[in-house]
């Protein structure tokens, strides 16, 4: 479905920064290269500023890589990323919704900026409202919302042109227990349809639960993909933080 | 999809309070309340000093016949008793006495020299005696020519044989179009200059920070129907801004006419005909088109909502120029300063309210606009086309 290969992002530095360090540009991602198929869940790992953030931001498109490709199916999205958006759901860590816009103006205006037919869009705003579990809410403006029905809408955004790839960055990120558990539900929902979803977190029990594969990040490198069995194995850890934490310290090393 | 944009934007923007304040309320309550109590503050200030009372104190070293008489039968003066010149002086530097007047012969000429101490412009002081001294100059040539045998009937014509005298054929709608052309074009784009500031920054650099860029980005819409939709939503708020104003202002103004009912009042108002009215609003149009675009692109270069207030309030002060070159009322309508963004639009203005605009002039107005808004928006779609739009350094 989505094959990343060998991506390099650079971003320009601030003149006083780049003064400073005698750099004009930092690298946010070097070389990052994973794939993920239909039906299957991948989780990119990594501490803070390893370039999680970035490479979800190249694979929905909304930067362009510096070197190297990503293939979904058989397109290019790196060299036509307007021809894949169509087949792209991506949910920053934000909640980008517009707050002064009911949840149900938010949704028919972004499924008729991808096209939707108006009674198939008011079906598909209606079936996830009541899977997400926020239809008692669909008509507040999103400003009087809490956290929670923020992201459960912005994850509802995000899918409502049925994509194929679902690009989530942190999608239970603050959210409680219950509200989490939705989330993650809904996303184990997603891949029996079928979809490919790639998804990043800090949480070790949503991998354990939700992830098929991993590929773990760090200083904008790949340093592991595989299984969280193979992890496990190839760092001897009985725990899958453990795990992490190992391979994070063989990069170190 | 441009519309599908637009209507968002607006609707977002419909229901900012922040922005209707700026928008819709400000313009149609405060810019008349303001007008009436400015107008009411400055009739009350001369009512004030045309009823004060200024006291004096009068030091004849030669005495001047008729000056005393004349103070003391003013009924606007009051004599304070004669005191030696340095006190009086004195007195007046202290606020103790309002003036001092001193008069005294300088080779064969009386010199009535009058200290005072005002910092208003209307110097009332110096305007009461000034009167005074005149009259009493007048009153002693005809008595001193009356002396040499020439009449009274012919004093003027022997004291200036050559007399100065000017008709202006300006009617008074063209003086009233004058005073207003200035200061209103002023007034009407200031309010939509602070509404354009407000929404673009919330608009698009807000966005950002908002996160709501991002997925509009990654979306299917095309750039420039995106450019295009917001750029709409802002001339629309902007323009609205400055016609409720102008609206506001013609209300008033009429209510005055109605209330006042004087013909003279009502001759004076006939620059702010209902067909002003609609010229005006329709002369804002472009304006309020490429201050949208100018702000637009501002808020598109930055990179915070903070960084995009800034540099609007940078964008205010260069539109400020062509407004303040207008209201010096020095710059004409011509066909160089048709072309020249925002100054054309509050001359084309002064022209319309002097009810002498030639509507050639709108043409070379519209045009130059609509050339500068198309590179101000050519900028801003490749603007978001780079991906500073959503990077920060």
């Amino acid at each position: 479905m989505i094959r990343v290969e060998s991506i390099y992002k650079s971003f320009q530095l601030a003149k006083a920064v780049a003064k400073k360090t005698g750099q004009r540009t930092q690298n946010a991602v070097e070389g990052v290269s994973f794939h993920c198929a239909r039906g299957e869940v991948l989780a990119l790992l990594g501490s803070n500023g390893a370039g999680k953030t970035t490479t979800l931001r190249l694979l929905s498109t909304a930067l362009s890589v510096d070197s190297g490709e990503i293939w979904m199916d058989e397109v290019p999205v790196h060299r036509f990323p307007r021809r894949a958006r169509h087949n792209i759901g991506f949910l920053s860590q934000s909640t980008p919704l517009y707050r002064r816009l009911t949840v149900y103006e938010n949704l028919m205006f972004f499924g008729q900026l991808y096209r939707l037919e108006a009674r198939a869009l008011v079906q598909r705003i209606e079936t996830l409202a009541d899977q997400l579990t926020f239809r008692t809410y669909l008509h507040q403006k999103v400003d009087s919302l809490s956290t929670g029905m923020q992201q459960k809408a912005s994850i509802a955004r995000s899918i409502l042109h049925d994509p194929d790839l679902l690009v989530l960055d942190e999608p239970t990120s603050g959210l409680d227990v219950a509200a989490a558990q939705q989330i993650l539900d809904f996303v184990l929902q997603q891949r029996s349809q079928g979809k490919a979803i790639v998804f990043s977190t800090h949480h070790m029990h949503e991998v354990e639960l939700l992830a098929d594969r991993l590929c773990v990040i760090d200083q904008g490198r790949t340093r592991f993909t595989g299984t969280v069995q193979a992890a496990k194995q190839h760092t001897q850890q009985e725990h899958l933080s453990q795990a992490f934490l190992a391979l994070i310290a063989e990069t170190i090393r | 999809m441009m519309g599908l944009v637009f209507r968002k934007e607006f609707t977002e923007l419909m229901r900012d309070r922040k922005h209707l304040l700026v928008t819709v309320l400000l313009p149609i309550l405060i810019t008349p309340l303001l007008m009436v109590a400015v107008a009411a503050m400055q009739v009350q200030a001369e009512s004030v000093q045309a009823e004060r009372v200024f006291r004096y104190s009068l030091l004849e070293e030669a005495p001047l016949s008729g000056l005393r008489a004349a103070l003391q039968a003013n009924t606007g003066l009051k004599d304070a008793g004669s005191m030696a010149t340095d006190t009086a002086v004195s007195a007046v530097t202290n606020d103790r006495l309002d003036m001092a007047i001193r008069v005294f012969l300088e080779q064969k000429q009386w010199v009535v020299e009058l200290t005072y101490k005002d910092t208003d412009q209307v110097a009332l002081k110096r305007q009461r005696i000034e009167t005074l001294v005149t009259q009493l100059n007048a009153a002693q040539v005809s008595e001193q020519l009356a002396e040499l045998g020439i009449q009274s009937e012919r004093v003027e014509a022997f004291l200036q044989p050559v007399r100065f005298s000017t008709s202006n054929v300006a009617t008074q709608q063209e003086s009233l179009g004058q005073l207003l052309g200035n200061f209103l074009p002023f007034l009407i784009i200031l309010w939509l200059l602070s509404s354009a500031t407000a929404i673009s920054s919330d608009l698009v650099a807000g966005e950002k920070e908002r996160g709501t860029l991002e997925t509009l980005l990654i979306s299917p819409v095309p750039l420039l129907a995106m450019v295009m939709g917001k750029w709409l939503a802002i001339t629309l708020s902007s323009w609205l801004a400055g016609a409720l104003t102008l609206l506001s202002l013609w209300c008033s103004a009429w209510l005055l006419v109605a209330t006042l009912g004087s013909d003279a009042v009502v001759e004076l108002m006939a620059g702010l005909s209902l067909f002003s009215l609609v010229a005006g609003l329709v002369i804002l149009l472009p304006t309020a088109g490429l201050v949208a675009a100018a702000f637009l692109a501002s808020s598109t270069w930055a990179q915070s909502f903070k960084e995009a207030q800034t540099y609007a309030s940078g964008l205010m002060i260069l539109f400020f120029i062509p407004l303040f070159a207008n209201l010096s009322g020095t710059v004409d309508l011509t066909w160089l300063t048709a072309l020249i963004p925002v100054l054309n639009a509050s001359l084309v203005f002064a022209e319309l309210l002097k009810g002498s605009l030639m509507i050639g002039f709108l043409l070379p107005m519209v045009l130059a606009d609509a050339v500068v808004i198309l590179v101000i928006l050519a900028v801003a779609v490749a603007l978001y086309r780079s991906e500073r739009v959503l990077v920060r350094q």
